[in-house]
């Protein structure tokens, strides 16, 4: 290894074991200086090791020109931004529409109640139907924050990949955010609905768990 | 616990298209004393300052969600024997185990009715008001 080399100058790559990630630019350094302060030794065993250091190194490079192709900037730049952005329009539209839809429906309320009792009766019934079918914008509310925080852990994964460009990947944690909570799951992790259909328990089957569990 | 048209109900959500179709359909039970809140906390300091009859709570809010409303609650000497109905989108076996073991009164899945609104209520109080 180059002497004069100083640990500020050039840092080292985290030893194994420590836990801290390490850059694929110092991983990169390190093989570098490990060539260049064995390259005078021409025993076997260290021109073997020189292969395949060298081998180790041109890999290195692969992944970090393939990982920068695979991630362009206008990823993270432009189109999750963007997609956020579509997104919380749609919330702001559905929100917009659905109160429109409700003062419609108490006018309706309104006028119901200068009718007779059977014509008041049909127009309560229909308005009320009107408002449970509102709780549509709830719904989609929360499916289009649960996309939104999909978009936001994407671009945590993408800033830490870029970041450590391939070294670490295998110290990544699991992706537990997007998963199913555990038994032992925290109150943030109980927060993942609404399940989408086919998944989510009807009423009936609610009802049924909660007697179970009376 | 008795049931009248003009007990206190609290309702909290931090939907406020949530909170205007509850109320609504809550009006069209009959039931003419509403309250409001948008998320856990909130609730708890009117709780605090004007005790409830019933409260009717969405689980997924922030900061204080529905389901740490709930054990607050629970654990308060003056509010401990309120009803509490949990209205939420959350419709996991574990949901239905936690809200039920932190003591939850009943539990209804969104979307939802009228009719089951009603419904709940009713079971809560062994009865509906005519």
């Amino acid at each position: 290894m180059n002497a004069e080399t100083t640990p500020e100058a050039s840092p080292r790559p985290a030893p194994a074991g420590t836990g801290k990630a390490m850059h694929s630019e110092d991983l990169s350094r390190f093989v570098e200086e490990l060539i260049s302060s064995l390259k005078d030794n021409r025993t076997p065993p260290i021109r073997s090791l020189l292969l395949a250091l060298r081998g180790i190194s041109m890999y290195i490079r692969k992944v970090e020109t393939e990982i920068t192709a695979a991630l362009p900037g206008s990823l993270k730049e432009q189109h999750i931004p963007a997609a956020a952005d579509e997104l919380a329009a749609i919330v702001d539209a559905t929100a917009q529409a659905t109160n429109t839809i409700m003062d419609a429906a108490e006018e309706i309320q309104n006028i119901a109640a200068l009718l007779e009792p059977d014509q008041q009766r049909v127009l309560l019934d229909a308005s009320t139907r009107i408002f449970e079918a509102c709780a549509f914008q709830d719904i989609t509310g929360q499916r289009v924050t649960k996309v939104c925080d999909a978009l936001r852990y994407i671009e945590e994964k993408m800033d830490a990949i870029v970041a450590i460009m391939g070294s670490a990947l295998s110290a990544q944690e699991p992706a537990k955010a997007m998963g199913e909570p555990t038994a032992e799951a925290s109150d943030r992790e109980l927060c993942n609905g609404p399940q989408l259909p086919g998944l989510a328990k009807t009423q009936a089957e609610i009802d049924a768990l909660f007697d179970d569990f009376g | 616990m008795s049931i009248s048209k003009d007990m206190k109900i609290l309702i909290v959500d931090d939907y406020k298209t949530m909170l205007r179709i509850l109320r609504n359909l809550l009006t069209q039970l009959g039931f003419t004393n509403i309250e409001e809140a948008s998320e856990g906390g909130e609730a708890l300091t009117k709780l605090r300052q004007m005790p409830c009859n019933l409260v009717i709570s969405d689980w997924n809010m922030e900061p204080m969600t529905g389901i740490q409303l709930l054990r607050e609650v629970r654990a308060d000497s003056n509010l401990k024997s309120i009803p509490f109905i949990m209205v939420t989108a959350e419709s996991k076996t574990q949901n239905v185990i936690a809200a039920k073991e932190a003591g939850v009164s009943n539990y209804i899945v969104k979307p939802f009715n009228a009719e089951t609104l009603k419904a709940k209520i009713s079971s809560v109080f062994g009865g509906f008001p005519d």
